[in-house]
């Protein structure tokens, strides 16, 4: 069968219109590219549908690369400690933040108040896994409130990242111990009443944060505190949204003396969970986000 | 060639490459996993016309380009990039068309070392792309530890395309590319 002149020619224009057009898009910066960020979400949203259910069957056929646990019971039980001291040093945290709001009140300076929070179970659609980062893609997007920030964690504790971009049916996690995530301020904690010592963690080779950290001295008895493998770590940064505050980074893996600096040690610090692993998080959403009653038209 | 066939089938092998990807992974950081799109690439391109192969790797390369995001520096979000992928997937369809009058067609082996050649110039042109974009644009990029993970990856996509190899006569005779070529050269 013959086609027609004119749609021969078109034919033969798209293969080279296309290598342009691909040539174009692969050179243009960054900050131009929001459109691109929508075709993803749709590319993301059609493939879910496989991805999500191979992820989790690759996740149940891998045993040598799941957590090591214990039994249901103690697993269940730690689980309950780990929750109780999460809100327990929150509160704490929590207590000293309103006494400085207090404070700054009676100097005239209006605060915003603590925010609800609503949390929203998400399925792990895709894993990036490059020499450069690594990256989630969840099913759940700015249509169920998800905004950028928002906080992303698995077992109610667990810090896992955070938004970085939130598509309409999709959004993207950046964890913690992506190379782009940068450094987290972070308290070690060395007693059950929460004392424990400042660090600033930057992500580093093989899923681990590392930082320099002092043994700090404890006010009462003057005896300075080591730091040791096993501690948990949780996140003390105000750069990150208040219901993150306190939420477990991972465990002290190890500590090392820092060759030019005598009085600090670094530390490397191993997430309890592998961001890499997950297969379905908890987003942390801040009630005053609101979700769109009249999503924008394009999508599903 | 039955589009709708091939449509179903590269979304199943997407959603497979991502999905397994995990499982199938090694290396510091489980970065070396092989594609598996790749294998599915260089058989439409064994037996397709040359212009159906450029169509279907630019849909493939399209869709890679679209499920891979890569992040900014300093926690300043994230960014599809089309165009590296797709542009390297047609390079690598290209290469196929090339050399496939030299190739036994029906041996697996031939599309072992095609999928392997085609992920090498696939995942260089990606580098390039990558590297130059670095120079102006925040993004993360390690451009020597990429080139070693890539050409790790490379290698491995050997093994999914031995795989794809074997079923080669089923996927082509669904692929309705079972006939040789009307416009390109045949082959055995």
């Amino acid at each position: 069968m013959h086609r027609s002149g004119h749609s021969t020619d078109a034919s033969r224009r798209f293969i080279p219109a296309a290598i342009v057009l691909c040539l174009l898009l692969g050179f243009v910066p960054a900050r131009y590219l929001a459109l691109t960020g929508e075709l993803a979400d749709k590319a993301n949203w059609i493939i879910a549908p496989i991805s999500h259910p191979v992820l989790r069957l690759a996740a149940w056929l891998e045993p040598g690369r799941r957590q090591q646990g214990h039994s249901p019971e103690v697993a269940r039980l730690q689980s309950d400690r780990d929750r109780y001291q999460t809100m327990f040093l929150r509160a704490q945290a929590e207590i000293g933040r309103l006494r400085g709001q207090i404070s700054d009140l009676q100097r005239g300076i209006d605060l915003n108040p603590a925010l609800p929070v609503r949390q929203l179970s998400a399925q792990v659609i895709r894993r990036q896994a490059d020499a450069s980062g690594r990256l989630l893609v969840i099913r759940g997007g700015a249509r169920t409130g998800v905004t950028p920030n928002t906080v992303v964690v698995v077992n109610g504790v667990d810090l896992v990242g955070r938004v970085i971009r939130a598509n309409r049916n999709t959004s993207i996690i950046q964890p913690i111990t992506s190379t782009g995530a940068g450094a987290i301020d972070a308290r070690i904690i060395l007693r059950d009443d929460g004392f424990g010592a400042r660090c600033q963690l930057r992500p580093v080779r093989g899923g681990l944060l590392q930082g320099l950290a002092s043994e700090p001295e404890d006010p009462d008895s003057g005896r300075i505190e080591p730091i040791e493998p096993g501690r948990i770590v949780r996140l003390a940064d105000q750069t990150w949204p208040a219901n993150a505050q306190m939420l477990i980074v991972g465990i002290v893996e190890r500590v090392d003396s820092a060759e030019d600096q005598l009085l600090r040690k670094i530390v490397t610090v191993r997430p309890r969970i592998d961001p890499a692993r997950v297969t379905e998080v908890v987003l942390r959403i801040t009630e005053d986000s609101p979700i769109p009653s009249n999503p924008p038209e394009g999508g599903p | 060639m039955r589009w709708l066939v091939f449509a179903i089938l590269a979304w199943i092998f997407i959603g497979l490459e991502i999905g397994l990807r995990d499982v199938l992974a090694f290396g510091e950081d489980l970065a070396i996993s092989p594609s598996l799109v790749l294998p599915l690439a260089a058989l439409v391109a064994l037996s397709a016309t040359p212009r159906q192969t450029l169509v279907a790797c630019l849909v493939l390369g399209l869709l890679v380009d679209l499920t891979s995001s890569h992040e900014l520096a300093d926690a300043g979000g994230a960014v599809t990039i089309i165009g590296p992928a797709a542009l390297g997937y047609m390079l690598a369809g290209k290469f196929v068309l090339t050399m496939r009058g030299l190739m036994i067609r029906h041996n697996p082996l031939t599309l072992v070392f095609l999928s392997i050649v085609g992920a090498m110039l696939v995942n260089a042109v990606i580098a390039a792309m990558l590297s130059i974009r670095a120079i102006y644009d925040p993004i993360v990029w390690d451009g020597g530890g990429e080139l070693l993970v890539r050409l790790g990856r490379s290698i491995y996509t050997g093994a999914p395309a031995l795989l794809v190899g074997l079923i080669s006569p089923l996927l082509g005779a669904m692929l309705g590319l079972d006939h040789p070529p009307r416009h390109g050269r045949r082959v055995f």
